[in-house]
């Protein structure tokens, strides 16, 4: 650019008598700054939520048992115990002031006492008696810890989980740990950030140590394998993102299938066939006018005219597809909302990509008696392609992220199942990010994090090849 | 006449197809006539979805307005908005919506503003070439993404610096603050073009008379690019008004009339979101509501769209 007034260290003579000149230039110079830091400010601003996310998404963890583990292993009763075990078991459990309390409640010392009196002790001063004499799991037998399993899941569960991988066959550490999962429901008691973790480490474990005596932590990370592949649960621990990851491929797929073409043609006849004519001109507008239209106007159309009055259609009823989701909540619902979305968008990249192609080309097809369409088919569209293939890939961009028009025409926030085709019921990932987030109970943004990365990874890749490949384009023309 | 080898029947057969060959006749292709039909009806879907978006909230707005006990004064005056006590005031979510979109206005303007004349005035083209797309991916984040942005960082940060008995959990300030971020590139991108539409022979004049850079950005560039700013602050406003995803999570979920900007308070967009979440009815005055309300938000956005597209025009005009 234009380099900008330098500061001479010797003024020349006709500037000195102008006092003006230095406080215009150090204004300048602080009006540059100012305007550099703005740039500066703002991209601050967005790098401070991808740090934002980061830090969510890994950090220690501290477990607490939803179950107390104490509570599910063999024990034996009190009243099976010798005079010396019970005696032991006070000594051991009974605070400091009852103990000095019991002449005085039950008439005599201690060593005077009967055993039933040395039990009821038990029972009236030790907050869970039964667990007193239960053997902690770590030191159970491979066949106890299978009949822990018998005894406290469901006949249904024992099965499942036994024809996945038999029990005998596991190691006595891997039934330690399914026990933990599934029967004591081991969950994140607290969660320290991924900053806090690699800066403050010492001062976490010896937090842990010190608030939460004898409990499990690790470094825990929220996106894994096992998140994007298994289902949504209720339980931070187990929940997992497959059907909305495959919810969002059905939906964008689906409705760049139905916009592209209908995009693509609505951009050819505006710019080959509908010249300066006036039916062109309003579809023009009209087309700017859309593309400014808030998204959830989107959602609220999809709800009225896709969910609602053609609800037969959209849930398949028409076609005679049992048990149809209520309210027309369908993917093909969804898609067709998304495409009436995109469309402003593909049209308008389509037009810019043909409007890109030289004259001469059209001029060249037509002089050798090609008709309109033959010349646009065969000469303008193989040039325009790129262009038109970068519209279609921002435009996978904006569906892929969209939210507010997925929730106002019905996307479940509790799905289970995987989509099976395009008149079941659905969720996609924003949606998921969305319900996550408003939960009350903290833990769940953790997972939301993990959901964000993927989402975010996914729509700025996307993007980024767009932005490549138009540049490209950019150089050859 | 010398027939050479060719019969009767042969040559005037052979004169038909140059009569033919010669005709320069306009000659129906029912092909192309069929193509040129498909193009304009997939054109037409556009005017076709306009249409549909007036037609289906006009027609539930209207079953509401036609509900006894809610006329179009109260809509636009009661402070109030309680279904449950047949009370709809549009004010509380109105001015949620607006104070919203003052505060993200406020943060997107200046800051984009700066950094589009930054951009176009001072940084070499080399520097633009990166931070353009840069700032174009910023404007593909999901706002469902800075929504999450707002309650796990805005939110509390704001709770611990102005103390967290005068910041609600769900507030208005935190949900203003992250929009106004998500503004940022498209007020940049915008200006930045209009900017760059400058001639440079504005410039060269004004740096000749001995004008400093900065003279030269805000007196002479800024002001002749004044229509395509403006149509970038517009389209901002429009912008604003219509987000949802981040209100939604952070704004709070309940009508609030209040100025506030640290209470919680539910927007327009907020509101018709919410009440769509859950398993709503598809008849009833909840439903046909949220109708009224999109049907003023889609013709405010409408109406702040066209005026943008005017300024941008004017400003096609000039250069």
């Amino acid at each position: 650019m234009l380099s900008s007034t330098k500061p001479e260290t010797a003024e020349p003579g006709y500037l000195q008598g102008d006092s003006n000149v230095r406080r215009r230039q150090t204004v300048a110079r602080v009006g540059r700054g100012v305007l550099f830091l703005s740039l500066v400010l703002g991209l601050v601003a967005l790098i401070t939520l991808f740090v934002d996310v980061f830090d969510k998404l890994g950090g220690y963890a501290v477990y607490s048992f939803r179950v107390d583990p104490l509570t599910i292993t063999p024990s034996r009763p009190l009243e099976e115990l010798s005079r010396e075990e019970l005696l032991a078991l006070i000594e051991q459990h009974v605070p400091e002031e009852a103990k000095a309390l019991i002449p005085e409640d039950y008439g005599a010392p201690l060593e005077e006492l009967s055993d039933e009196d040395l039990v009821n002790i038990l029972y009236n001063e030790v907050p869970s008696p039964e667990t007193l004499t239960a053997k902690p799991l770590e030191a159970l037998t491979k066949e106890e810890l299978i009949d822990v399993l018998q005894r406290n899941l469901t006949d249904v569960r024992f099965q499942t989980l036994n024809a996945e991988q038999p029990f005998e066959q596991m190691s006595r550490e891997a039934l330690i740990e399914l026990i933990e999962t599934e029967v004591l429901q081991e969950s994140v008691a607290r969660q320290w950030t991924l900053f806090e973790s690699i800066f403050n480490r010492d001062a976490i474990i010896a937090e842990i140590e010190r608030e939460y005596p004898g409990s499990d932590y690790e470094f825990k990370w929220w996106l894994t394998w096992r998140f994007l592949t298994s289902e949504q649960t209720t339980r931070p621990e187990t929940t997992g993102i497959r059907p909305a990851l495959l919810g969002s491929l059905f939906v964008v797929t689906l409705s760049i299938l139905i916009a592209v073409p209908l995009g693509v043609s609505a951009g050819i006849y505006l710019e080959e066939f509908a010249g300066k004519s006036r039916l062109g001109a309003i579809i023009q507008t009209n087309i700017y006018n859309l593309a400014g239209v808030p998204s959830i106007i989107y959602g609220m159309l999809g709800l009225a005219v896709f969910a609602r009055a053609l609800r037969d259609f959209t849930t398949g009823a028409a076609f005679g597809v049992p048990d149809p989701p209520p309210n027309g909540r369908t993917i093909i619902t969804a898609a067709m909302t998304m495409a009436l979305l995109i469309l402003p968008l593909i049209i308008v990249n389509t037009q810019e990509a043909i409007r890109a192609v030289p004259q001469s080309l059209r001029d060249a097809a037509l002089a050798v008696g090609a008709t309109k369409w033959e010349t646009v088919w065969h000469h303008v569209l193989p040039v325009a392609a790129p262009g038109i293939l970068t519209g279609t890939i921002l435009a996978t961009a904006r569906a892929l992220g969209e939210t507010a028009p997925l929730i106002v025409v019905g996307a479940a926030a509790f799905v289970t199942l995987d989509p099976s085709g395009i008149f079941s019921s659905y969720t996609v990932v924003p949606i998921q990010i969305y319900t996550w987030t408003a939960l009350p109970e903290q833990i769940f943004t953790r997972v939301a994090s993990a959901a964000v990365i993927v989402l975010l990874v996914t729509v700025l890749l996307i993007n980024l090849s767009a932005i490549i490949l138009r540049n490209r384009l950019r150089k050859q023309i | 006449m010398v027939s050479v080898g060719l019969s009767e029947e042969q040559r005037t057969e052979l004169g038909a197809r140059r009569t033919q060959r010669l005709s320069l006749r306009r000659r129906p292709r029912s092909g192309e006539a069929i193509i040129r039909a498909m193009l304009l009806g997939s054109g037409l879907l556009s005017i076709f979805t306009t249409v549909g978006i007036v037609v289906v909230l006009v027609n539930d707005a209207l079953a509401f307005f036609l509900h006894p006990g809610v006329t179009l004064i109260k809509f636009f005056t009661d402070t109030v908005w309680a279904p449950e006590f047949e009370r709809y005031g549009i004010l509380p979510l109105a001015t949620a919506t607006f104070i919203t979109s003052l505060i993200a206005l406020s943060i997107a303007v200046p800051i984009g503003l700066s950094a589009a004349i930054f951009l176009s005035e001072y940084a070499s083209p080399r520097a633009r070439g990166y931070l353009k797309p840069i700032l174009e991916m910023l404007a593909a984040i999901p706002t469902v993404v800075y929504g999450y942005f707002a309650v796990t960082f805005m939110t509390p940060l704001l709770r611990s610096i102005f103390g967290a008995d005068v910041v609600d959990f769900y507030n208005m300030a935190s949900a203003g603050i992250v929009m106004g971020f998500m503004i940022i590139p498209l007020v940049a991108s915008v200006s930045e073009d209009a900017l760059a539409a400058v001639p440079r022979a504005l410039r060269e004049a004004a740096l000749g008379l001995g004008a400093t850079q900065l003279e030269t950005s805000l007196r002479v560039v800024v002001p002749a690019a004044t229509s395509g700013i403006a149509a970038s602050i517009i389209l901002a406003i429009s912008r604003a008004f219509g987000e949802t995803m981040i209100v939604l999570l952070a704004a709070g979920a309940g009508p609030n009339f209040t100025l506030n900007p640290f209470k919680a308070a539910e927007t327009i967009t907020g509101h018709i979101a919410r009440i769509s979440t859950g398993d709503i009815s598809q008849e009833g005055m909840d439903f046909y509501s949220i109708f009224a309300l999109g049907l003023v938000l889609f013709l405010v956005t409408l109406l702040l769209n066209l005026i943008s597209r005017w300024f941008v025009k004017r400003f096609r005009e000039v250069y």
